[in-house]
């Protein structure tokens, strides 16, 4: 379940409610919650078979390294996957998602960063880059 | 990203506990998410279906521009390109699917023009389904909050969530 493709490309991101996330201030942690927030499920990579879903996620994030700066600015390519300018803090995070569509819902309590990796931290890209 | 895959199919995995067959890239993973149970198609930013809690959404916004790089489902077809980066240590992969992450130097937004906080990670677990059965389940969710320029070329404050 996903937001879907824009016309423009934009890939799987949509709109959330200002009031969704939080982000502490000195970059210790964050939170992300919603309730019963509307998606679209196709099952095969833009097939024409749509299903309407809805999410609860409730996340959080906790700052777990120092911040290190990341990205590279303007000074290379804007197409590199390096063209943004960052400050993370390595975090892991926590939660839960529940998921509902017609035929199948699903509960997962558990869910953890701790396999992968996670960040926080402001971060700029595009016309923002110095 | 949500990416749910059934445990009953364990007796089929190799050693590592993944399927072989789950073995692709991130590129053949999204052509062929049909498997996987993933994926959508287009819907406009702020658009609800009908019986969604309208009380829950903001009111639309221009959609963002996507970053321009990514990767391609067709290394012979531009076109084809897919907005989006995986961060993470090199040498790391996510824990059931397996797709390698590009380093810690990659931009973790999926939209550009964007300046403000981002939070991002790489979720796994399992999930319980109403059909009874238990998925492993991993989630790439990012959320932004901040500024953004759209293609109207006006500056608005926003928050967006990649999953």
């Amino acid at each position: 379940m996903t937001p879907g493709i824009m016309p423009n490309g934009l890939f799987w991101t949509s709109q959330m409610p200002t009031t969704s996330m939080r982000f502490d201030r000195k970059g210790n942690w964050a939170n992300f919650k919603v309730k019963n927030y509307p998606l679209v499920e196709s099952y095969v990579f833009g097939g024409p078979i749509t299903v309407h879903a809805q999410v609860d996620i409730d996340v959080r994030w906790r700052a777990n390294g120092p911040s290190a700066s990341r990205g590279k600015g303007a000074s290379v390519d804007p197409a590199d996957p390096a063209a943004f300018e960052g400050d993370f803090r390595p975090a892991r995070a926590t939660g839960r998602v529940n998921g509902s569509r017609p035929g199948l819902d699903f509960v997962a309590t558990n869910l953890d960063s701790a396999d992968y990796y996670g960040s926080i931290g402001p971060m700029q890209n595009g016309v923002y880059l110095t | 990203m949500q990416r749910a895959r059934s445990t009953r199919s364990k007796t089929a995995d190799d050693n590592s506990g993944r399927s072989p067959t789950r073995r692709m890239t991130r590129r053949g993973f999204v052509a062929g998410a049909g498997a996987a149970g993933a994926v959508a198609a287009t819907t406009a930013i702020g658009a609800a279906p009908a019986g969604a809690q309208a009380s829950t959404l903001p009111a639309a916004v221009p959609v963002p521009e996507p970053i321009p790089g990514g990767f391609l489902l067709d290394p012979a077809d531009e076109s084809s390109i897919i907005h989006f980066l995986l961060p993470g240590p090199a040498g790391s992969a996510t824990q059931f699917f397996g797709f390698p992450a590009e380093g810690l130097d990659v931009d973790p937004s999926t939209m550009t023009n964007f300046r403000g906080n981002h939070a991002f990670a790489v979720l796994a677990g399992e999930a319980k389904g109403s059909d009874g059965a238990t998925y492993n389940i991993e989630f790439d969710l990012r959320i932004y909050s901040g500024s953004y320029v759209a293609a109207d070329g006006v500056e608005r404050n926003a928050a967006f969530a990649f999953m």
